[in-house]
């Protein structure tokens, strides 16, 4: 359910700034949240990821398959990388790196898609920076929480 | 168990990797497709119309923003044109001010002339002079004479270049006259020996040393308000069976050099 509404408040953003600024890939950090927390079945994330880029194609970049196919990677990257890490291994600051890493990804590819030749936005890069890394953060603090209840 | 348990999470694991494989292949299909069939733009319209639903507050939002930002730049363009123009209009009521003192300025210079005395003739020293200025600086018969603002007399005869006035002084001068304070009407004339008086005031009247005495509304040759001098109570005689007061002139008639004649304008 709060994949959707963060699928529909990335879309809010993306209205409200009139695309003036590249907006916080909100959704398809709380979906890798949920991957990570290992709270949504991984097939089923691919098929949200795949779902929400192609809805986002066809409301936005006008190229359907680009953002769902995107998502669809950046997904199944992050759960690779995460599986790599034994269950020792996965640490708060490595769950927060790759919740960070995601839509980094993501930012980049799009960035050299559109903005092929030009310079970097570095404005754009500090605005979704600003808005991602607090919520990354809390999203750590609950993961950090979560283990320590479940090794109590 | 724990083999099974492995097995199922190794095909579970395969089965996440080919569905993500599924749909990369989906989503490259449909970028290329895309390229080519229309189709995508249809979808498009209908994602657009069912977003435009929950979108509306977003659009709502940034148009009111938009709206308020505009107003707040139209708003101190306004101010800054209305200081513009309070600036212009405080430097155009400055040139007025500066055009109406010019015009002003001219008015007085052209009311009033400056003359010459050419002439006192001894034997009628406190009746006559004769001036430098005639007709022909449009002096005419009956102007009054000043001397540094007060009446000393007025023009009796006129030339082209030259005039004659008679003095205040003069003993077949009578000018009626008001005084200021007490606004009474009265007569004022020459002696012939240098001296002013001001007669036919009723012996009730509350005038008093050093009250003001100028021309009065009801003489027919002089304009009123013309200052002439002041009352000097000490001095008093008897003409015609009523007190009459010394008036000390203002204008020194001992020292007459330079008289202005003054010619009222047409708003006289």
């Amino acid at each position: 359910m709060y994949i959707a509404v963060s699928w529909l408040f990335q879309d809010f953003l993306q209205v409200f700034l009139s695309q003036n600024i590249p907006v916080p890939e909100y959704f398809l950090l709380f979906l890798l949240f949920r991957v990570l927390l290992q709270e949504e079945n991984d097939k089923t994330a691919v098929w949200v990821a795949f779902t929400g880029g192609i809805l986002w194609d066809l409301r936005w970049t006008g190229l359907p398959g680009l953002s769902s196919g995107l998502y669809v990677f950046v997904v199944l990257l992050i759960s690779w990388l995460w599986h790599l890490f034994p269950a020792t291994g996965r640490m708060t600051w490595v769950f927060c790196l790759l919740l960070w890493f995601g839509p980094l990804i993501v930012f980049i590819i799009r960035t050299l898609v559109w903005n092929a030749g030009g310079s970097f936005p570095v404005s754009g890069f500090l605005v979704q920076q600003l808005c991602i890394i607090p919520i990354i953060i809390i999203m750590g603090a609950y993961f950090n929480w979560k283990v320590s209840a479940y090794n109590d | 168990m724990a083999g099974k348990g492995k097995i199922m999470k190794g095909k579970d694991i395969e089965l996440h990797w080919i569905h993500g494989l599924v749909a990369v292949i989906l989503s490259l299909s449909l970028l290329v497709a895309s390229l080519h069939i229309c189709i995508s733009r249809v979808a498009m319209d209908f994602t657009y119309r069912i977003l435009s639903v929950p979108e509306y507050p977003a659009v709502l939002l940034r148009d009111s923003l938009k709206n308020l930002s505009a107003w707040m730049k139209d708003k101190q363009e306004f101010q800054k044109e209305l200081d513009s123009l309070k600036l212009q209009n405080m430097r155009l009521r400055g040139l007025i001010g500066v055009e109406e003192a010019d015009r002003l300025a001219d008015s007085i210079d052209n009311e009033i002339a400056v003359a010459r005395v050419t002439f006192r003739p001894p034997a009628s020293w406190w009746s006559e002079v004769r001036i430098n200025k005639g007709e022909n600086d449009g002096i005419t018969v009956g102007l009054p004479v000043l001397r540094d603002g007060f009446v000393v007399g007025r023009i009796a005869g006129v030339d082209n270049y030259s005039s004659w006035v008679e003095l205040i002084t003069s003993s077949s001068m009578m000018i009626p006259v008001v005084v200021d304070e007490t606004r009474e009407l009265g007569v004022i004339a020459g002696d012939g020996t240098g001296k002013t008086w001001l007669m036919y005031l009723p012996d009730s009247s509350d005038i008093l040393t050093g009250m003001a005495i100028s021309t009065a509304l009801v003489s027919e040759t002089l304009p009123p308000g013309l200052p002439i001098g002041r009352v000097d109570k000490t001095m008093t005689k008897k003409i015609a069976g009523s007190s009459a007061y010394r008036v000390v002139l203002g204008g020194d008639i001992s020292r007459l050099l330079k008289v202005e004649i003054y010619k009222p304008g047409k708003d006289h």
